[in-house]
């Protein structure tokens, strides 16, 4: 999937604690201002920033889960919001976090969220025996997921999220809180969808992650994109640490 | 659409029914109605036979004189000795001819006799040989004196005699309770149905709205549900029909405690006189009704807060505000077409004038408005709950 972000802008009006502790008399909070991105499959974007950057923001607007003030989010050539539903077929959003209901089994979880994007019963199975071979989750497959281990569940939170095999992977600081293992699991199944022509944005704010993984950077400070290209041209003269710090101290 | 909203309501009900702890939150109430109903009457029925003695009053007791001896009757002379050695009560006697008791019944409905008792014919003469004993007492249920030498009368039936079948005819037991026992009924029922079908009901749609949505943000899966392809009315209503069957189930639960438990707190009268088809069919479309309105208020205030227990804080006070409601009818007369248009209030008007029996032309109207105001509160929350689901304030501040 190509996807095109034009000029994206994102506002939260503040509490009125928020604006007390903020001291400034501002009502609102722009999380996001005019971000502009170019996503092409077979592609592993890095969205890159400090805490409150932005990054989560931009990523739920892309997601279509919050709604953007301003701007608009093609694919295909397409204003996704002209289609909402066909969209997020292909979309799969995730995050490290886990987002599981205990009392289920990973094999229930799957069904339901398959049946929800419309799978047949067939290709629900399909690729329940795909994901959980793949994460080594067919063990556990009919235990509660309260019963399983925190690596555990998170690979059933990936393989859930991933159920409908989307074309657009969005993946919110996805190595946070994640044990070595289940890191380069992780790691190892972004490559592979990579290769698979999967069209890929992450956030994170983990240098050795972007270095590793992705083929575009753009580095967020405060809502804004501060500086955007291929790894390699990035860091022909200094590793992406030191461009990072350079940008936001000025120096760049 | 419908495929979306089955997903949803399947997933939803295999939620309540997997786990214990809702299970337990939704049928316990019922079972534990029952049990205790059944004390609360039981005790109450032996209080009653306590606390209704008399002081310096005229007892007047008439018997049939079809009782087999030349003698008084054994019961009436234990019930002149009792009542002489431990009241200063008196009591007036009268033998009566088997063909009068229509009159003596007469007169204890109004109140010129305290206590009838009709002997089988040769009663006491067939004792020995325990063939067709029966010995039925008729009192005025409404009336203290009665009551009492009535309960005095039952507790002296055995002392006095054996082999013998008390308010027993003919093979059929016999109402003993004079007064216009189902007016007392309805009225005692008019009070404690709505309030306890209400109560009950809500404590099942407590058990599971608040966790219903305010859980899943606090879990973060309404994130992976709202980036589903599903309209976000499907969710919702997935999410209504699941809780009503669930709270359906858990309420009927309640109820069956209710009505297995009525006759012990009504002490064994006849329900069936007042749980007509119509009453029931009435009730029936009251309750469901109710019953949505519950669910999607709690819905709608589970979308709305943050986290389970805001939500359980924010719907809590919904049910105190109905249990002051359900208290109005016994005092106030509401029962003017206007008051029908006052929410949740209509709803424990209807049920006591249901019960109550109140002139179809009266209550018809008054139901009919009842019914379709909860349609229309319930039709206004699935629209707030689905606009709710779409608020990125609501589904998404932490």
């Amino acid at each position: 999937m190509e996807l095109q972000v034009n000029n994206l802008t994102k506002s939260f009006n503040l509490s009125w604690t928020q604006r007390r502790q903020r001291g400034d008399g501002s009502r609102k909070l722009v999380a996001v201002s005019g971000l502009s991105l170019a996503l092409h499959p077979g592609q592993i974007y890095g969205l890159l920033g400090p805490n409150g950057a932005g990054k989560t923001t931009a990523l739920r607007c892309i997601a279509t889960l919050i709604e953007p003030d301003s701007g608009t989010i093609e694919a295909d050539g397409k204003d996704v919001h002209s289609d909402l539903a066909q969209y997020r077929r292909h979309v799969g959003f995730m995050t490290s976090e886990l987002k599981l209901d205990d009392f289920f089994t990973p094999a229930y979880t799957m069904t339901y969220m398959g049946r929800l994007y419309g799978l047949s019963e067939e290709q629900i199975q399909a690729r329940r025996a795909e994901l959980f071979a793949r994460f080594d989750i067919d063990r556990f497959a009919d235990a509660k997921i309260a019963s399983l281990s925190t690596g555990m569940k998170q690979k059933v939170s990936l393989a859930v999220s991933l159920c409908h095999d989307p074309d657009l992977i969005i993946f919110d600081e996805p190595t946070n809180g994640l044990d070595i293992v289940a890191t380069r699991d992780v790691e190892n199944y972004l490559v592979e969808l990579r290769r698979q022509g999967k069209t890929i944005l992450i956030s994170t704010h983990i240098f050795s992650l972007v270095e590793k993984l992705c083929d575009r950077v753009g580095i967020i400070l405060e809502g804004k994109l501060a500086l955007e290209g291929e790894l390699k041209e990035l860091t022909i003269e200094a590793d992406l640490e030191t461009v990072f710090f350079d940008l936001l101290e000025g120096r760049r | 659409m419908f495929r979306e909203i089955k997903t949803v309501f399947i997933k939803e009900l295999r939620r309540f029914f997997t786990d214990r702890r809702i299970l337990a939150g939704l049928f316990l109430p019922g079972i534990l109605i029952f049990v205790i109903y059944t004390i609360i009457g039981q005790a109450i029925s032996g209080l009653q036979s306590q606390v209704s003695a008399v002081d310096n009053t005229q007892l007047r007791v008439a018997y049939t004189d079809n009782f087999g001896s030349s003698a008084e009757p054994e019961l009436i002379f234990n019930l002149e000795s009792v009542i002489y050695s431990t009241s200063d009560n008196t009591l007036v006697i009268q033998a009566i001819a088997p063909d009068a008791i229509g009159q003596a019944k007469t007169d204890i409905r109004e109140g010129r006799l305290d206590l009838l008792i009709v002997y089988s014919s040769g009663f006491e003469d067939g004792l020995e040989t325990s063939q067709n004993n029966s010995i039925s007492l008729f009192y005025d249920g409404s009336g203290k004196a009665s009551s009492y030498v009535y309960n005095l009368a039952v507790s002296l039936v055995a002392e006095s005699y054996n082999n013998y079948a008390v308010n027993i005819e003919d093979g059929q037991y016999v109402q003993p309770n004079l007064a216009e026992a189902d007016i007392e009924l309805s009225q005692a029922l008019s009070f404690v149905f709505p309030i306890v079908t209400v109560a009950m009901l809500f404590s099942a749609v407590m058990t599971i709205c608040p966790e219903s949505i305010a859980g899943e943000k606090e879990r973060g899966t309404i994130a992976s549900l709202l980036m589903t392809p599903v309209h976000r009315s499907s969710i919702a209503l997935g999410k209504v029909f699941a809780q009503c069957v669930a709270a359906l189930a858990g309420g009927a639960v309640s109820f069956l405690g209710i009505c297995l438990s009525l006759p012990s707190m009504m002490f064994g009268m006849d329900l069936g006189t007042i749980f007509t088809p119509g009453v029931v069919i009435a009730l029936l479309f009251l309750i469901l009704t109710t019953l949505l309105l519950f669910v999607t208020s709690s819905l709608a205030i589970s979308a709305f807060a943050k986290t389970v227990r805001e939500a359980n804080a924010l719907v809590a006070p919904l049910m105190v505000v109905l249990m002051v409601l359900s208290i109005f009818p016994a005092f106030a007369d509401m029962t003017a077409i206007g008051y029908a248009f006052i929410p949740l209030m209509n709803i424990m008007v209807s049920m006591n004038m249901v019960i109550m029996g109140a002139e179809v032309a009266v209550m018809a109207p008054y139901l009919a408005v009842t019914i379709v105001i909860n349609i229309l509160l319930c039709a206004g929350l699935v629209y707030v709950i689905c606009r709710l689901f779409n608020s990125e304030r609501a589904m998404f501040t932490k």
